[in-house]
């Protein structure tokens, strides 16, 4: 009997005292461990390398090495239902992305997850999409190419990165603006956003949107013609490429962002750590030197303006989604 | 072809210290990665990326290039010792390789990869350099129809060589198709063959497929071997090392395998294991004795390691001329680049033309360092074969189980991999050979991929097929292919359709 008792009370002992330690850790001295940071999408990507450049920066303001784990597969799904699954102590959580954390969960009604079901903390960069056609083809204006897109529908076609991506989304979302319909242009799938340019340059396809960075040495080199960017402002590098939203388009708005995200009811004062670290690696002239080398522009959001932005982005995209009929069940 | 002026200018661009030791750094850390089955190169690559942000670019690059030269040759040490290919690429060395090594031969296996790997990285590497302008630009002619040419071609290939029954071959590589189409659809994203289990629309690994397949019926076999005796079975010896006769005998495989390696390298999507087992089956086609393959033949071991070996030099070629890598780790190699504000491309071979060519030179001291590396880990080989087939397998089935989860970390991978083990060992028990089964599997996405988006570019139009010259070249050589095997099996060899 005492034995048991004795036993008991040391059990009961360990449990108070490991319950003391887990609250502490939620409570006080977050991070104590190292974090691990779920890239969904595979190694040496933009938002895996978005990732390695935080990891390796933040770690100074949060005391705490970050440790980038991949997981990709299923258009991003794979990695945000692992984030999405991690416990709430904050030592797991997710690069954001536009294309895994809204584009696919918009286009695909079965995907699982919504931004109901995680976390914004902070977006840390965005890059501008620029659209882009063959040197030697016809068409020197927008204009040029949305009257031959509408006078003789599915004559054209443009490559993308894969249904769902951001290529696909954005040439969706001139197709509605432009009045001229989903099926206007032939989509054409590639593997890849690096892959889809080569479409391009290899005149399997007329038209091609795409993240700076990635149209950047042939718009100079003049093997492409920039025709119009997704950005408010004309940008410094291209000042003669005119923006959407002055050729009468300003709803062709969409830009890459990679952020962190983490699950669904993460405690404020995890949130908290987290958005503060962001903000004062992003004020690191390193941190800066390797966002601008990937061709990417810094870009605060706290958690407030970040959610916001997302659950914007999200009701677009999706409404563009169904109203296209390009929505997958 | 080269400027020579330039390339002396990037000959000074290396010689330093730092740039030496750290490729040799690479070069260690990409051997221990090639022998850990489960850490292939591309995660390799990746978990040294972060220490390069701080690198001078040369450096950086120096670093990764070792990295990607041993991790692409080391994977061919467990598969000759253990069965257990450490990297995709290593799977078809397996067939020849552990035969070898069953017989008491690893030291000649060993030493056979390492050369043959060495002999046509530095060819295909010069080859490279010399005609750089000409690879760019013919990487930019492959479109969707042509490589889907080339794809077909390549299967009728390894069709002809599908061991002594056609049939059982068309078995074999019926359900590498099967399996690959497991997963999302690659045009329209909706899944295939899932079963409504989430997990399963990534699709199969490449790695799961090839320890299941490879090396599950191994230890199932080598474990009823050991249940049945009651003594402790050693191999216990490594055997003679590989003459310089023997070496210099297979030249023409060499330069075959980095011819198929080096094409394939410059492709987008295609890699080292399609090269792998494309200068494998060459090999075998080409050979005074092609019934040893798969029984320890040398002459499969150099064919399938200087086919892998072959593509990393014109990988890099599309990727610096063009800024599009062909494949992850590639991309990896570019990001790395990026992040040092030279930004792969047209550009910056205009502008540092000397970078560019650096880049290739460090190829080659990678290579060099490799061969020393190599030749030292070949020396630690010994331990493997002293231990006794009772420790040893199971031994091997918890790495191929870890290596197989590491990958991509879930669970389903584990339970996929020992289900194909169970496929395979019962293929192997009815005698249906593996390798069509695996390059079936490899090839058929990109066959599958570039076959739908030639017909979608083309508005389902097949004349798409025949609109440039090299496609029509490939299909004829397709065509031919398939011919030849048909008649010369039933003239020959009497065409069964059983066995």
């Amino acid at each position: 009997m005492d034995y048991i008792k004795r036993i008991s009370i040391l059990l009961l002992a360990t449990f108070i005292a490991v319950s003391g330690t887990t609250q502490s850790a939620l409570a006080d001295d977050y991070p104590n461990r190292p974090v691990t940071l779920v890239v969904a999408s595979g190694a040496g990507g933009s938002t895996d390398t978005a990732a390695r450049i935080m990891a390796i920066n933040i770690q100074d303001h949060l005391g705490q090495p970050v440790i980038v784990v991949n997981k990709s597969g299923a258009s991003g799904s794979i990695g945000i239902k692992f984030g999405l699954k991690a416990d709430l102590d904050g030592y797991t959580l997710m690069e954001g992305m536009i294309g895994g954390h809204v584009l696919h969960p918009a286009m695909n009604a079965s995907a699982g997850y919504t931004p109901e079901d995680y976390t914004p903390i902070a977006m840390t960069q965005m890059n501008p999409n620029v659209l882009v056609v063959s040197a030697s083809s016809d068409y020197k204006t927008l204009d040029d190419l949305v009257s031959k897109i509408k006078s003789e529908p599915g004559a054209l076609s443009f490559s993308h990165a894969g249904a769902g991506s951001i290529h696909f989304f954005g040439i969706h979302q001139l197709l509605k603006a432009s009045g001229a319909g989903g099926d206007a242009a032939v989509a054409v799938p590639y593997k890849g956003g690096s892959k889809s340019m080569a479409g391009l340059l290899r005149g399997e396809v007329d038209f091609h949107q795409t993240n700076l960075v990635s149209a950047y040495d042939f718009i100079k080199t003049g093997e492409v013609r920039a025709l119009a960017v997704t950005t408010k402002e004309r940008l410094d590098d291209f000042p003669d490429v005119p923006t959407y939203t002055e050729l009468g388009y300003p709803q062709v708005n969409i830009f890459g962002w990679r952020g962190v995200i983490g699950p669904k009811n993460l405690p404020k004062n995890i949130v908290d750590t987290w958005s503060k670290a962001v903000q004062e690696t992003m004020d690191r002239k390193g941190w800066k030197k390797m966002v601008a080398a990937v061709g990417d522009i810094p870009r605060y959001m706290g958690p407030e303006e970040f959610k916001a932005h997302i659950e914007r982005e999200f009701g677009t995209y999706r409404d563009l989604a169904m109203e296209l009929d390009i929505l997958v069940e | 072809m080269i400027d020579l002026t330039i390339l002396q200018q990037s000959l000074l661009l290396i010689f330093d210290w730092n740039i030496v030791i750290a490729c040799l750094a690479g070069v260690i850390w990409g051997m221990f990665v090639g022998v850990t089955p489960g850490l292939t190169g591309i995660m390799a690559v990746v978990i040294a990326l972060p220490m390069t942000f701080f690198m001078t670019p040369l450096t950086a690059i120096a670093l990764l290039l070792g990295i990607y030269v041993t991790a692409i040759y080391g994977g061919s040490v467990t598969a000759i010792m253990i069965a257990t290919p450490g990297t995709p690429n290593a799977a078809a060395t397996v067939m020849d390789g552990y035969p070898l090594a069953r017989q008491g031969r690893a030291r000649q296996a060993l030493e056979m990869a390492l050369y043959a790997s060495f002999t046509s990285g530095i060819v295909s590497t010069i080859g490279a350099l010399v005609i750089f302008p000409i690879i760019a630009a013919i990487a930019l002619d492959f479109g969707a129809p042509e490589v889907f040419a080339v794809v077909l071609f390549s299967i009728t290939i390894v069709a002809s060589v599908s061991g002594d029954s056609l049939l059982k071959g068309l078995v074999a590589a019926s359900l590498g198709f099967i399996i690959a189409m497991v997963g999302q659809d690659p045009i329209h994203g909706s899944s295939r063959f899932t079963f409504g289990v989430h997990d399963f629309q990534a699709g199969m690994h490449i790695l799961t497929l090839l320890v299941g397949l490879f090396t599950i019926p191994e230890i199932i076999m080598r474990g009823v071997e050991a249940f049945k005796s009651n003594k402790t079975i050693v191999i216990g010896e490594m055997g003679p090392r590989l003459k310089l006769k023997q070496y210099l005998k297979y030249w023409a495989i060499y330069l075959r395998s980095t011819v198929i390696g080096s094409m394939l390298g410059a492709l987008p999507g295609l890699g080292g294991s399609p090269a792998a087992f494309l200068g494998y089956f060459s090999a075998q086609k080409f050979s005074k004795e092609p019934e040893k393959f798969g029984k320890g033949s040398l002459e499969g071991v150099a064919g399938a390691e200087a086919g892998n070996n072959a593509v990393c030099g014109p990988a890099l070629v599309p990727m610096m001329s063009l800024g599009i890598p062909g494949d992850t780790t590639t991309a990896v190699l570019m990001g790395a680049l990026v992040i040092h504000g030279l930004t792969p491309g047209p550009l910056l071979y205009e502008s540092s033309p000397e970078f560019v060519y650096s880049v290739f030179l460090l190829l080659f001291v990678a290579l060099v360092l490799l061969l020393i590396v190599g030749s030292l880990a070949i020396r630690l080989a010994k331990w493997v074969v002293r231990v006794p087939t009772q420790i040893l397998f199971p031994v091997v089935l918890v790495l191929a189980t870890y290596g197989t989860f590491a990958v991509r970390g879930t669970m389903i991978d584990v339970i996929s991999m020992l289900g194909i083990g169970f496929l395979g060992f019962f293929m192997r028990i009815q005698k249906i050979p593996a390798a069509p089964f695996a390059i079936a599997f490899i090839l058929a996405p990109i066959f599958e991929n570039e076959l739908r988006k030639s017909l979608i570019i083309s508005r389902g139009s097949l004349e798409i097929f025949i609109s440039s010259n090299i496609s029509i070249a490939f299909l004829v050589l397709a065509v031919l292919s398939a011919t030849a095997t048909v008649v010369f099996r039933s003239r020959f060899k009497k065409f069964r359709l059983g066995s």
